[in-house]
């Protein structure tokens, strides 16, 4: 049975439509990456997920159950963002007190150990922190929290690399000795890659890509050469992406090419090279560098 | 498949002792407001009156907590607004809760809040007449715990019952405020006609409003009239938070 399960679910606030009939299903105890480009409505899906808002259509079930107003959703689902209020009268050590409350499997004293490792003091208040030390705090406790289904919508937002790094590792750690199904939604594909063990790309309202990261890395194949050159031998599979820079043009093509497709390329001097979790991510979503200047030069020649 | 279960009763008290944790404040506010009541407002509710002439006059003075209680009520109104907030919901939502844990973990905290209130606000009244006895005059008639104690009591429930009905009102209207803006717009025209109606209607319409309750002369009675209140507010303003979304943009 999937932790997470999606037919055609809808969302929209008010006539905008976020996602649009998503079908999807998340395994269990396994770590998911939520990437997609900004406003692609990875929030919006993982509010659902939470019982934070609810579904406009469609049938969502986390852990077989409809997650608003469901309280063993609720017992067993923590979300982590940089948008969590603590109340101000509470100090970081008054709201593990409160975790400790609220969480079955919380465990206080990792908690404590990973704040002194991070300089957060327990007797500081939540809003004097800087964005990077509140993101710091609010993904310790979703470390600590060890529920079955745990979220982190950008939870490195305003950490430094160090700390990132060091989140990172500790998510990794906690998870190879209590499993549990994690999402973690992040910009920074090419971080998260040998933490993933799944991606979910959203794009287009719906999803762009869902599989094992190892499909993603296998998916596309980076083609290097002369422009004319390419134009002459790849042109059998889609081509995904194209950049220019210097005397070399590089395409991101399908990779369905058969090995005498590859020799061939090889010998016409093109260079074949397989293309990385996040590259292949940045070319799905059409991340690639310079397409802003389209709109400064449009508005030069206007 | 969930490893974790908890009862609806289980966790509307977990959030009820973390409310009570996390709005601290509010009871400070309500010190703060009624040291500032018996300081400041203790001789606005207080009169004299001289009566005959020379050689032969009385005068007396009646003191009163009107001051006190009217600031808590005050208090009762903005904290039952304030307990609406997004914030306040975005807080408990962090913590394990559904709609129905969180509006019961508010109404217990309400409870607590009215008890609190009414204690405090009664006790005051003592205070007054330890004030009056210091400035050298003597209490002819008074409630008070010793001399009336069943009186006593029926104060602070009375006290109680008003603060928890104000709280509920209080959240009823931030709790439609919540859910849409043009709540707010609604309220104000509906108070607005209110006292244009009333003004035209010589004050009545309000007295009668007021003199369910005020005018009461059965214990019984007053208590089922506020627990029916009470539960009609409740269940308005439960039919609208539980349609509320969490961190909703």
């Amino acid at each position: 049975m999937p932790a997470i399960s999606m037919k055609n679910v809808t969302k929209k606030y008010r006539s905008l439509t976020i996602l649009d009939q998503v079908s999807l299903n998340i395994r269990q105890n396994v770590i998911t990456g939520v990437v997609g480009r900004n406003g692609a409505g990875k929030t919006t899906l993982m509010k659902m997920i939470a019982g934070y808002t609810k579904e406009t259509g469609g049938e969502l079930r986390v852990f077989g159950e409809r997650p608003f107003n469901s309280l063993s959703v609720s017992s067993n689902m923590i979300f982590i963002d940089d948008m969590m209020n603590f109340p101000d009268a509470l100090t970081l050590g008054d709201i593990l007190i409160e975790c400790e409350r609220f969480y079955a499997n919380w465990d206080g004293e990792l908690a404590k150990r990973l704040l002194e490792y991070f300089y957060l003091p327990l007797t500081l208040k939540h809003r004097i922190l800087s964005k990077g030390k509140r993101s710091t705090f609010n993904a310790v406790v979703g470390i600590a929290a060890r529920c079955p289904l745990t979220m982190f919508d950008e939870p490195i937002t305003g950490m430094d690399s160090a700390a990132r790094r060091d989140f990172y590792r500790a998510l990794l750690k906690d998870y190879i000795a209590h499993p549990r199904t994690i999402l973690l939604s992040s910009h920074h594909v090419e971080e998260m890659e040998d933490l993933l063990e799944d991606v979910l790309l959203i794009d287009g309202k719906g999803v762009g890509f869902h599989g094992p990261i190892i499909e993603l890395q296998e998916k596309f194949l980076s083609l290097q050469g002369k422009l004319d050159m390419l134009e002459a031998h790849a042109n059998r599979h889609a081509v995904i992406h194209r950049s220019t820079a210097g005397p070399l043009t590089e395409w991101i093509v399908d990779n369905e090419h058969t090995e005498s497709e590859i020799d061939e390329l090889k010998q016409a001097g093109i260079r074949v090279t397989p293309v990385s979790a996040s590259n292949a991510y940045l070319a799905m979503t059409g991340q690639t560098r310079g397409g802003v200047d389209d709109v400064f030069n449009a508005m030069e020649r206007a | 498949m969930f490893s974790t279960q908890w009862s609806v009763h289980e966790l509307a008290k977990r959030q009820f002792l973390f409310k009570l944790n996390a709005n601290g404040p509010a009871f400070s506010m309500l010190i703060v407001l009624q040291i500032i009541a018996t300081v400041f407002l203790g001789g606005a509710s207080t009169s004299t009156s001289d009566y005959g002439s020379e050689p032969f006059s009385l005068s007396y003075t009646t003191v009163s907590n009107d001051g006190q209680v009217g600031l808590t009520l005050f208090w009762a109104l903005i904290v039952g607004f304030l307990l609406t907030s997004a914030a306040q919901r975005n807080e408990s939502f962090v913590f394990v809760t559904n709609r129905l844990t969180f509006q019961l973990a508010n109404f217990y905290f309400f409870c607590t809040a009215a008890l609190l209130g009414g204690v405090t606000t009664v006790m005051l009244g003592s205070v007054m007449k330890i004030i009056t006895l210091a400035g050298g005059h003597a209490v002819i008639e008074t409630a008070g715990l010793f001399s009336a104690p069943l009186e006593f009591f029926l104060q602070i429930f009375v006290m109680a019952s008003y603060t928890l009905l104000l709280m509920l009102v209080g959240y009823t209207l931030g709790t439609f405020v919540q859910y849409s803006r043009i709540f707010i717009m609604l309220f104000a025209l509906m108070w607005i006609g209110f006292m244009q109606f009333s003004f035209f209607m010589l004050g009545t319409d309000t007295d009668s409003l007021l003199q369910f309750y005020y005018a009461e002369p059965s214990v019984w009675l007053f208590a089922l009239k506020v627990l029916l209140s009470a539960a009609a507010l409740f269940g308005i303003s439960f039919w609208v938070t539980n349609r509320l979304e969490v961190r909703n943009p």
